[in-house]
């Protein structure tokens, strides 16, 4: 193996040592030197125009097994400047440790921040690459972005940012979960808007109470408005292209006060577009849903097998038009209010006609108002859980 | 130990023994400087002449019970009065009626005497008789066949090997009763003209590899043998290697079954290490136990066993790459945890890391060879002062202690190894804490081309899986049932030499 010492054997050996020790290390961190940064928001100060960025640190002594400590486990540090990435490093400034950004969960920006427009003040995360894309991206409504990261009651978590993460983890179909890359490919792609995620504290029991639900509605990458939770709703059964889509249940009214709720277990959705010119450009929507019976609180009992089945297609039926009548709301209102596609129809078109998309492309917004919609919507009961009906007490 | 080297060696090389007897036991007194430890005895043969003779022994090296009742009863009581010395028929009657032993020889040569005596071999010296009598009366005090403390199991032979040759022989033969088994015999050592034999089945092993053992054995040129380490590192085919390609063992069930493999033991006067070779590295995976339980546990435990190779030789470089250089390959509740544990620390995470196991290795090595009863004071130190007061004292941090804990632990898992792990451990560590996880790969990728290039007495080490020998992977990561690893397997007995 090694031989004799020849002159260059021993070159290389000094070669080696020089080589392992001389440059080793550059780039080593101590735990005790870095910042984690759990999560951050982006705010704008309303007199100067500056940004104004609170970023949420960890303090782990605080997280100690050994010292029990009252200290919080987390510290929130906010910045005024001009550009994100000198607000970054000047933070550096005012912190004992150097921020670690590739922890970092959620950024949050604020309706002012995102009506200015996104992408240009996300442009130092792509460049430096110091925030991963995963990162959930939420708006904070009616509240400044900075207040979201404080402790709120509703929180199991000690830290701010695992319970953020938690509400957009756990999301359902009401709620949007989007995360930084995804609406990078919505803003940036044609015929595409982004919907983030709606972050909103409620007063209730005058406490406090924060939570994730509704839609932020983008064009391209200016906020124009939110959509209601409902809704958001039928907005994530047309794209379907979060997890949380595939979430949720949907409750309406079955007779007259009676509330029927139905779980979902499946969804299929598929955007048809039919076209022969720029002016008859029609899409058709095609959603299948499973679901479950998870509720019904009509007291009904069947003795017949046949009565349950004719019941069983009675709520069908009614879900159906249920779900129409949510998807044409929200479609109207991109089409109306907002002038945003934020279902990706002109992404459709373009991959399934891009001869019309060629006529269309350079004044979709316009012409994305005059689609006509066609709703194909199928509702299947998988399961009724008690398929005899509820239970009843007898006379 | 230290190797002594004598320029001269086989003084008495070709030399003869005199006709007086006299002569010759002022020779031999010569010879051996006078030691105490060596035994003379005069008397006379009640023959025509009353032929005075001696018999010279080494004291301790033989039964004295044995001498008294077998040679000196028959030489010193028979009447031969009508017998010459000279006549043919005293030699026959001595042989054959006088000395009563299981082996004896004769012989003129000086220094077969010599040789005879210091093994324990009684030699008879006759006046006016240049031929000497050898026999066996070699007896000492030996350990017994006891448990060995180095291979412990749960199920199987307890038997282990002692310190002598001839025993432990007996318990390879008494595994292998078969005529194919042979054992040749070896000196070696020019001055403690040590006894080695290696073992063999003559039907399975690769003649090739025999004449080559036999080859590497002979072309020692060593002044000392003590133990099987020395002939393992003057045979072995890698000598500055940190993996040995050289197996040994303690339980003569473990040696049978390599035996009966095709592989070759090398067993060694003094010592209950046998060793076999070829050696792959596949081996310091696979335990007797093995083979006498079931398979699917047996294939558990031992990818177990891989596993616990890998943790301990890498997990605390991985730590040291990831708490260092990699903080975004850890999971956010896991970094932080680590982060609490280390706010306290003044140290660099290299540094507690190399600290900790070097002070593992410091607590390993004293229980080792530390006198048993005061073995409870290591154990009290190493688990309270390293442990819980140094953690508690804010010296280290809680993680490092569970990451060398997982590292001894592991280590003790693959003993086989042990040698070759506590280096790779430190290469990686001290790569890790230089370049991360970059040199982390270098340091692996090194090792593994290193380990591919090795070669045990032409078998490659990492045989049946580099080069792949498909047959022989049903014993390897996992075991297969003992139906399917009835036929032979070919990784060892295959002529490539």
């Amino acid at each position: 193996m090694f031989g004799e010492l020849t002159v260059l054997r021993k070159l290389m050996l000094i070669l080696f040592i020089f080589i392992t020790f001389l440059s080793g290390c550059w780039d080593a961190q101590e735990l005790t030197e870095v910042g984690i940064i759990a999560s951050m928001a982006i705010d704008k100060d309303e007199n100067s125009g500056e940004y104004i960025l609170t970023s949420q640190y960890l303090r782990p002594s605080a997280e100690s097994t050994f010292v029990s400590s009252q200290e919080e486990p987390f510290l929130i540090v906010s910045i005024k400047g001009r550009t994100i990435s000198e607000l970054m490093r000047k933070a550096n400034h005012k912190i004992d440790r150097r921020g670690f950004y590739a922890h970092n969960k959620i950024v949050v920006v604020s309706e002012e921040v995102a009506k200015d427009g996104l992408i240009s003040i996300f442009e130092t995360f792509q460049r430096e690459q110091e925030v991963r894309s995963y990162v959930w991206l939420a708006v904070a409504r009616e509240t400044s972005a900075a207040s979201i990261l404080e402790k709120k009651h509703n929180s199991i978590s000690k830290l701010p940012a695992n319970f953020l993460y938690s509400l957009f983890d756990n999301a359902e179909y009401d709620a949007v979960a989007s995360s930084l890359l995804t609406f990078y490919k919505d803003a940036l792609e044609m015929g595409n808007s982004p919907v983030l995620g709606v972050l909103t504290i409620e007063d209730e029991r005058s406490q406090k109470d924060l939570s994730l639900s509704g839609g932020a509605v983008f064009k391209k990458d200016k906020l124009v408005g939110f959509i209601s939770n409902e809704e958001t709703m039928a907005y994530n059964w047309i794209t379907n292209k979060n997890k949380n889509s595939q979430k949720g249940a949907l409750t309406f009214p079955y007779k007259k006060n009676d509330y029927i709720t139905l779980d979902l277990s499946e969804l299929e959705s598929k955007i048809i577009p039919k076209a022969t010119n720029k002016s008859d450009i029609a899409l058709t929507i095609k959603i299948k849903k499973t679901v479950e019976i998870a509720e019904q609180q009509e007291v009904n009992n069947f003795p017949q097998r046949k009565e349950v089945v004719q019941f069983i297609e009675e709520v069908e039926k009614k879900a159906e038009a249920e779900i129409e009548s949510k998807i044409i709301q929200v479609i109207s209102k991109a089409q109306n209010e907002f002038q945003a596609d934020i279902f990706g129809f002109g992404d459709t078109l373009n991959k399934k006609n891009p001869k019309v998309w060629k006529q269309v492309k350079d004044n979709w917004e316009v012409e994305f108002s005059n689609v006509s919609i066609d709703l194909d919507v199928q509702v299947e009961i998988l399961n009724s859980g008690l398929i005899q009906g509820s239970l009843k007490p007898k006379q | 130990m230290r190797r002594i080297r004598t320029p001269k060696q086989n003084k008495y090389a070709g030399e003869k023994v005199k006709k007086d007897l006299k002569e010759n036991q002022e020779m031999l007194q010569q010879i051996f400087h006078n030691t105490i430890d060596i035994k003379f005895r005069n008397f006379q043969i009640q023959n025509q002449e009353q032929t005075s003779a001696f018999i010279c022994y080494m004291e301790g090296m033989v039964s004295e019970e044995f001498i008294h009742f077998n040679i000196m009863d028959g030489l010193a009581g028979t009447n031969l009065k009508d017998i010459n010395i000279d006549s043919p028929r005293f030699i026959s009657i001595l042989k054959n009626q006088m000395v009563k032993a299981p082996s004896m020889k004769e012989t003129t040569i000086l220094d077969e005497i010599l040789d005879g005596i210091l093994t324990g071999q009684t030699a008879i010296f006759l006046n006016q008789s240049d031929r000497v009598l050898l026999v066996t009366t070699v007896s000492f005090q030996s350990r017994g066949v006891e448990e060995p403390e180095t291979e412990a199991t749960v199920r199987g032979s307890r038997e282990g090997f002692n310190e002598v040759i001839q025993t432990n022989t007996s318990l390879i033969r008494r595994k292998i009763n078969n005529s194919n088994l042979i054992f040749e015999e070896l000196i070696i050592g020019k001055e403690t003209k040590t006894k080695v034999r290696i073992a063999y089945l003559n039907n399975v092993a690769n003649k090739e590899v025999v004449k080559e053992v036999r080859n590497r054995l002979k072309a020692i040129k060593t002044d000392v043998v003590l133990e099987t380490g020395y002939l393992e590192q003057y045979i072995g085919d890698h000598p500055y290697s940190i993996f040995s390609t050289v197996g040994n063992s303690e339980k003569p069930d473990k040696v049978a079954a390599k035996i009966l493999e095709g592989r070759i033991a090398i067993l060694c006067d003094g010592t209950p290490f046998v060793l076999t070779v070829p050696h792959l590295f596949i081996e310091v995976f696979q335990v007797p136990e093995d083979y006498y339980s079931n398979a699917y546990v047996s294939s558990l435990i031992r990818i177990f066993r891989i596993m616990a190779l890998f943790l301990t030789v890498s997990t605390p470089a991985v730590f040291v790459a990831a708490a260092t250089f990699h903080h975004e390959m850890v999971p956010s509740q896991l970094l932080t945890t680590m982060a609490a544990a280390e706010e306290r620390v003044p140290f660099p995470i290299f540094l507690e890391a190399i600290i900790m196991i070097v002070i593992f290795q410091l607590l390993r090595e004293a229980g080792v060879r530390m006198p048993r009863p005061i073995g409870s004071a290591v154990s009290i130190v190493g688990a309270l002062v390293i442990g819980e007061a140094a953690v508690q004292a804010g010296l280290v941090g809680a993680p490092m202690v569970i990451v060398v804990a997982l590292t001894a632990i592991t280590g003790f898992v693959v003993t086989a190894l042990s040698n070759a792990v506590i280096l790779m451990r430190f290469f990686l560590l001290i790569l890790a804490g230089l370049f991360g996880f970059y040199g982390l790969l270098i340091g692996t990728l090194f090792l593994v081309a290193h380990v591919v290039s090795l070669r045990s007495f032409g078998v490659p080490y990492l045989t049946p899986l580099g080069p792949i020998v498909t047959k022989d992977l049903r014993d390897s990561i996992i075991r297969l049932p003992l139906k399917f690893l009835q036929s032979k397997s070919k990784s060892i007995t295959r002529k490539r030499l």
